[in-house]
């Protein structure tokens, strides 16, 4: 039985989570996710996660933080950065950092459904979804 | 893959290095050749091509229509050429209108222009002092011409990623360190600067449609929108905006089209696309 992806998603607009959780679980993944950075590297320290989409502009901890956390844990997940406020220097920090992909707000949900098949793909996990099969009002 | 630019105010050195690291590096060396192919895309001749590419390098700030255009297929042949990724670009102005695409490495090779080199050793009639006046003036009309074309000061180190001084450190090592730089997972490309890359593609496609139609305008276009800012009065407004949308329409990836009039378009702004 082919393991089912695991991903968090952490960002401090209820909404992103909102709309990403389903589209997100219509590929056969399984999705968690947090509000709070701290609630988050919490949960990240208990379970080794496939995937992290995080954001980057949040209070105490930003998603550098995330990432940089993630990185000393583990080199399996691998982390997407989404954020509103992306500029070159930023998308440069992160993946010198080690983020997987970086993308910027606002997104359709197909392009972060593509970087998430990438993704499974990279992690030799890949996903029996078809981009545009399941179509979103 | 990273790909690369590579600039400076000689030809040969820039053709030189662009060719060394496409080799080092197994990329596409994209070079003044590829005019062949452009002219072929657009149905016009190399010479054109050429004159305009020219034009960029002179001192003359006043261009004309089949300038503007030409440049226009310039710049969209070789946007599209860098979706493939692995290229080293040189020679075809890509450094002025290739911004902010965070897989794109922007190389400025600071170097003495080869002829004043070459005279230096010998200044006894004075011409070494005359020669220098001259590259001293057309370096500053240069600069005039790329800011007023594309903004920004071409001989500004700080528009470009690195700039690598070729008689301080020679062309080995500036060959080494662009090579180890573009391995740098910074420069990776990512969704974010493909999109970016992209929509200056969509905009340099929109321009290339609207510059036989109309001359003073700018294009910019952002997840299929494109907004056109166009000189002309808000009675004239009506009758371009329609034209406009009809010609954009011929692009299937733009999605939407806003048109904004204004009286005065600052010669900023002229030939751009963002």
């Amino acid at each position: 039985m082919t393991k089912q992806l695991e991903v968090l998603i952490l960002d401090d607009e209820l909404i992103v989570g909102k709309r990403l959780k389903p589209a997100i679980e219509k590929m056969g993944c399984s999705v968690e996710t947090f509000l709070e950075p701290k609630t988050a590297l919490s949960r990240i320290d208990e379970k080794e996660f496939d995937i992290v989409i995080t954001d980057i502009r949040m209070d105490d901890i930003d998603g550098i933080q995330v990432l940089e956390h993630i990185r000393k844990k583990t080199k399996h997940t691998l982390v997407i950065i989404i954020t509103g406020y992306a500029m070159i220097s930023l998308a440069r920090e992160a993946m010198e950092k080690g983020a997987f992909d970086f993308i910027s707000k606002p997104f359709k949900p197909d392009e972060i459904r593509r970087i998430i098949l990438n993704a499974a793909e990279k992690l030799g996990l890949p996903l029996d979804y078809k981009i545009g099969s399941n179509r979103e009002k | 893959m990273t790909s690369i630019l590579v600039s400076s105010n000689d030809k040969t050195i820039t053709t030189d290095i662009a060719k060394q690291l496409a080799e080092k590096l197994d990329y596409t060396h994209l070079g003044e050749q590829f005019l062949e192919d452009v002219a072929q895309k657009y149905n016009t001749t190399d010479e054109k091509l050429q004159k305009a590419l020219n034009w960029l390098i002179s001192a003359k700030l006043l261009s004309n229509k089949s300038i503007d255009l030409h440049l226009a297929y310039i710049q969209e042949a070789v946007l599209e050429r860098f979706l493939t990724d692995n290229v080293v670009c040189e020679g075809l102005g890509a450094h002025l209108y290739i911004k902010d695409i965070s897989h794109i490495l922007n190389v400025r090779i600071l170097t003495e222009n080869s002829d004043l080199k070459n005279n230096r050793l010998d200044d006894k009639s004075g011409y070494l002092k005359n020669f220098r006046k001259i590259i001293d003036k057309t370096n500053f009309i240069r600069t005039g011409s790329s800011n007023n074309i594309f903004i920004y000061d071409e001989n500004d180190s700080s528009f470009y990623d690195i700039a690598l001084n070729l008689e301080k450190i020679g062309l080995e090592n500036i060959v080494d360190t662009i090579t180890t730089m573009a391995k740098n997972r910074k420069f990776k490309p990512m969704t974010y600067s493909r999109k970016m890359l992209k929509d200056l593609i969509l905009a340099s496609k929109l321009r290339v449609l609207l510059l036989p139609r109309f001359i003073d305008f700018q294009v910019e276009t952002k997840d299929g929108t494109a907004i056109v800012t166009i000189k002309c009065t808000k009675r004239q407004k009506a009758k371009i905006a329609g034209e406009i949308k009809v010609i954009a329409n011929a692009i299937p990836d733009i999605k939407f089209v806003e048109v904004h009039a204004v009286l005065k378009l600052s010669p900023l702004f002229k030939n751009s696309t963002t």
